[in-house]
């Protein structure tokens, strides 16, 4: 077995994270942080983009599967036994991961930390997927099925989306960006796929990409990083089945010219949303280079869109403004949107598409640039604070390149950035024939 | 939690709490009053959010600047009991940051009123697209019809077009008065070097403030079950509610501990269980226990598939029934205080979290130990305490609101199609 445990600093953190990787390739990372709290973090390197059009939305439905039971602890028992000693437990399923963790009190010598770790890794390598939890396949166009179990909580959950006109409209920018790259399905699939998929296909997926060298457990808390790397270690043992080197996607074709798309729904406020495919999400000095320029942009009171469109603009149109870069591995999604007058949904898309295109000809430089520095040097204090946003980052490094340095390499790189460095990102990533636009206005439903 | 208290020559109560280590400092500057003294609705949360429009030595824009250039989270929270400026930022900020929270505090102008009306109002519809939104808010005012608690959005968008910068303004001159506040430091800080500061600073703020005077509740009798029409939706969005007692009284303890039980607890709580895993009613299913100065509201929620809303009120119905009918298990009740137990642990982690612990704790006239205080009170709860407060509060007649489309209503029987 490996024994090696790697060193690495953390920024705001006085002792340093201890990363290990056994045999069977699962990553594992200590994160020593002063404080009761302690977070468990498991991170699987699978998500929509290893789905299909007819397993649409099986990354997500096994993730609520996972917490139906065990061999050694059936449906219930987990969320019984940990939240009663105060634990917050959750997951969530994007593109390219699906995340597991369990926020807790360490308590006296570390004894619900204990509890946790055995009944996590329990949860993550022996989950039984019960029929009765499933509960039988149904035709979701006939709404008098007598017995709903999970597929109905799923199908609830897609119904509660499609009813939140921000985020039909992010699907639907999404689906505005991609045509090809698997990034272009929703994360939660349909309501036709959950209603039919078997146990058999759920069970193979689980087989195909939980596996050890798909995982890495990250921990943050006041524990001593060797003897916490051994009890995980112990708690995993794993089989013998291996994931390999990740499959790779052909990128999705260049877009030469702008794709727009309008939609009515239910409510009283327009919206306008703009999106731009980005760099890969391992890039990190591009990646970081369009951090300052969407902060820039969109992100904090004095930022161009608040000032400019809110702020300053005489009878503006808008009420509300922002912008960011969501960060996925093969590509990052750039975004600028806005809330507006339900009357002036076009024109407000024209202001927008302005300030995004001005920041070409008005780059971010001097005092601009300091500020974003700033504030960017300032999440990573905020993210020493919480164990939770801790694992959460060193996580997303591990699964979008494979190792911390997408974290560690952050803060050198970020101080290292130039104006041209900037420029030259916003010039290949903001164009306007990359954009692609989605507004929402009054109307009947589509 | 260690903390000091002290407080500055004008009476303004300080406390502070050295947290060592610590990469960013809080400081949170809390105002007694709120929504609950405002005689139109809107007056509190414009009065917030015009602290942040200018004084006469910073402008919105230089404030902005400010804020964003070193790194400072500044929020204005208004509440019903209170009014919040809280600020997080790089303990070497902590100078700027106490000039900047300091002038705004006593300098604002409040000029910015009509543009921040019309932006204040542009956010609540917004708000209200979400059906989740809506239905909470026609739930609140139909609870508390004629009261501020019940000055939801949709009624602060009726009242905003009368309101001006005069009336604001006065409004919250007579909140501000050492008297009436209280400062808390939160961080790696040096108490003996930060009093000094604020005196210098909030020192000058005149003593007094208006006591905070709301009218009484009156109370509607249930059952209700009040109806709005979305003219599209996949869901109904479902809320009842009972009335408790204020945030002072003894009740709060069981009470918090039955909402834990019921649905506040996670994955393992009674509604999550019975409405969610085994009837797979919704992916959304909770319940909900806050308290005011003079009453407290126990409600419960629920987004489920439009023609579930009869099997989801009889599932509520049912539920209830149970608390107020079977006797709680002793093991679950013991689940139910452990779990409140390691939420007190979670819910301290940060200096901001334990920043306004303390600010909203002191300016509610709770004390400063109340969570402690609170803690014991909930692990000294017995299993006979939750079914005597169940059968007290949550009658089988609860105030309720549903929103969902008119087709779904009607095959509810709550209204004509």
């Amino acid at each position: 077995m490996k024994q090696d445990i790697e060193q690495v600093s953390l920024p705001y953190l006085s002792r340093p994270a201890a990363v290990s990787v056994t045999d069977s390739g699962h990553t594992i990372c200590i994160i020593p942080k002063p404080g009761e709290v302690v977070h468990l973090h498991t991170a699987v390197r699978t998500g929509s983009i290893h789905e299909d059009d007819a397993t649409t939305g099986i990354s997500h439905f096994l993730e609520h599967l996972m917490f139906k039971g065990t061999a050694s602890h059936p449906a219930g028992e987990f969320d019984r036994i940990l939240e009663g000693m105060g634990a917050r437990i959750n997951a969530a399923t994007s593109k390219d991961w699906t995340q597991y963790f369990v926020t807790i009190p360490a308590g006296e010598n570390g004894r619900f930390y204990r509890q946790a770790l055995e009944l996590h890794a329990d949860m993550m390598l022996h989950p039984l997927l019960p029929e009765e939890e499933i509960g039988p396949p149904f035709d979701p166009a006939n709404p008098q099925v007598e017995q709903k179990r999970e597929r109905h909580v799923v199908i609830e959950e897609i119904k509660m989306g499609k009813d939140n006109p921000v985020r039909r409209c992010f699907e639907t920018l999404n689906a505005l960006m991609y045509r090809q790259h698997p990034y272009h399905r929703e994360v939660i699939g349909t309501a036709e796929v959950i209603a039919a998929v078997t146990r058999e296909t759920l069970l193979g997926y689980y087989r195909r990409w939980y596996t050890a060298d798909n995982m890495v457990t990250v921990v943050a808390g006041d524990l001593d990083p060797a003897s916490t790397i051994a009890g995980i270690r112990e708690q995993f043992r794993f089989g013998a089945e291996r994931t390999g080197p990740l499959p790779a996607f052909s990128p999705e074709p260049e877009q030469a010219e702008t794709r727009a798309k309008h939609l009515t729904a239910d409510v009283q406020t327009g919206y306008v949303w703009a999106g731009f495919r980005g760099p890969a999400g391992w890039a990190l000095r591009e990646v970081i280079a369009l951090d300052v320029a969407m902060l820039a942009l969109g992100e904090g009171r004095s930022s161009r869109l608040h000032q400019r469109l809110v702020e300053q603009l005489p009878d503006t149109p808008f009420f509300d403004v922002g912008s960011a870069q969501w960060e996925y591995r093969d590509e990052t999604t750039l975004m600028a949107h806005g809330v507006c007058r339900p009357d002036v949904v076009a024109e407000s898309a024209g202001l927008l598409r302005a300030q995004v295109a001005g920041l070409v000809p008005e780059p971010v430089a001097g005092a601009e640039l300091e500020k974003a520095l700033t504030r960017l040097e300032a999440r990573f204090a905020s993210d020493a604070e919480r164990a939770a946003d801790l694992c959460f980052r060193v996580a997303d490094s591990m699964v979008r390149r494979g190792d911390l340095s997408l974290y560690t390499e952050y803060l050198p790189t970020l101080r290292a950035l130039t104006p041209a460095d900037v420029a030259a990102a916003v010039q290949r990533y903001l164009g306007e024939e990359r954009l692609c636009l989605v507004t929402m206005a009054p109307g009947e439903n589509e | 939690m260690s903390f000091e208290t002290t407080g500055l020559s004008n009476g303004l109560p300080v406390v502070v709490s050295p947290a060592p280590g610590t990469p960013r400092t809080a400081v949170c500057i809390a105002i007694r009053g709120g929504s609950r003294t405002e005689a139109q609705p809107g007056v509190a949360g414009l009065a917030a959010r015009l602290l942040l429009k200018g004084t006469p030595s910073r402008s919105a824009e230089r404030i902005a600047d400010e804020m964003d250039r070193r790194a400072i989270d500044l929020d204005e929270i208004s509440g019903s009991e209170h009014m919040m400026l809280r600020a997080t930022f790089l303990n070497s900020q902590l100078e700027p940051a106490l000039d900047l929270m300091a002038d705004i505090l006593q300098h604002s102008t409040f000029a910015d009123l009509p543009k921040e009306a019309a932006r204040l109002a542009g956010e609540i519809q917004a708000s209200l697209d979400q059906p989740v939104a809506r239905a909470r808010d026609l739930f609140v005012r139909s609870v508390f019809p004629g009261h501020p608690y019940g000055h939801t959005g949709s009624l602060v968008l009726k009242s905003l077009p009368g309101l001006d910068v005069e009336g604001v303004r006065g409004w919250y001159r007579r909140q501000l008065g050492a008297g009436n506040m209280n400062v808390v430091v939160v961080g790696d800080v040096d108490p003996d070097a930060v009093v000094p500061a604020l005196e210098a600073r909030l020192g000058g703020i005149a003593p007094g403030g208006e006591p905070s005077v709301a009218p009484a509740v009156s109370r509607v009798v249930g059952p209700v079950i009040a109806t709005e029409v979305k003219a599209e939706a996949h869901q109904a969005q479902i809320y009842q509610g009972w009335y408790t007692r204020g945030h002072g009284h003894l009740d709060r303890a069981p009470l918090s501990a039955l909402n834990t039980l019921l649905g506040a607890g996670g994955l393992s709580c009674r509604l999550f269980v019975e409405l969610r895993d085994k009837r797979g009613l919704a992916y959304t299913v909770r319940s909900g226990f806050s308290t005011f100065a003079d009453v407290g509201l126990f409600s419960l929620y629920i987004g489920t598939s439009a023609e579930n809303i009869r099997r989801a009120l009889e599932g509520f119905a049912e539920q209830m029934a149970r608390v107020r009918d079977e006797a709680i298990l002793p093991d679950e009740l013991a689940h139910a205080q452990g779990h409140l137990q390691g939420e007190f642990v979670l819910g301290h982690e940060t200096n901001t979290q334990r920043c306004t612990d303390f600010a909203v704790h002191h300016i509610l006239g709770l004390g400063l130990d109340f969570t402690a205080r609170f803690l014991e009170e909930v692990l000294a709860t017995r299993p006979e305490d939750l079914q005597r407060i169940a059968q007290e509060y949550l009658s089988p007649e609860p105030v309720a609101a549903v929103v969902a489309t008119r087709e779904a209503l009607a095959a509810a029987g709550l209204g004509s199609p």
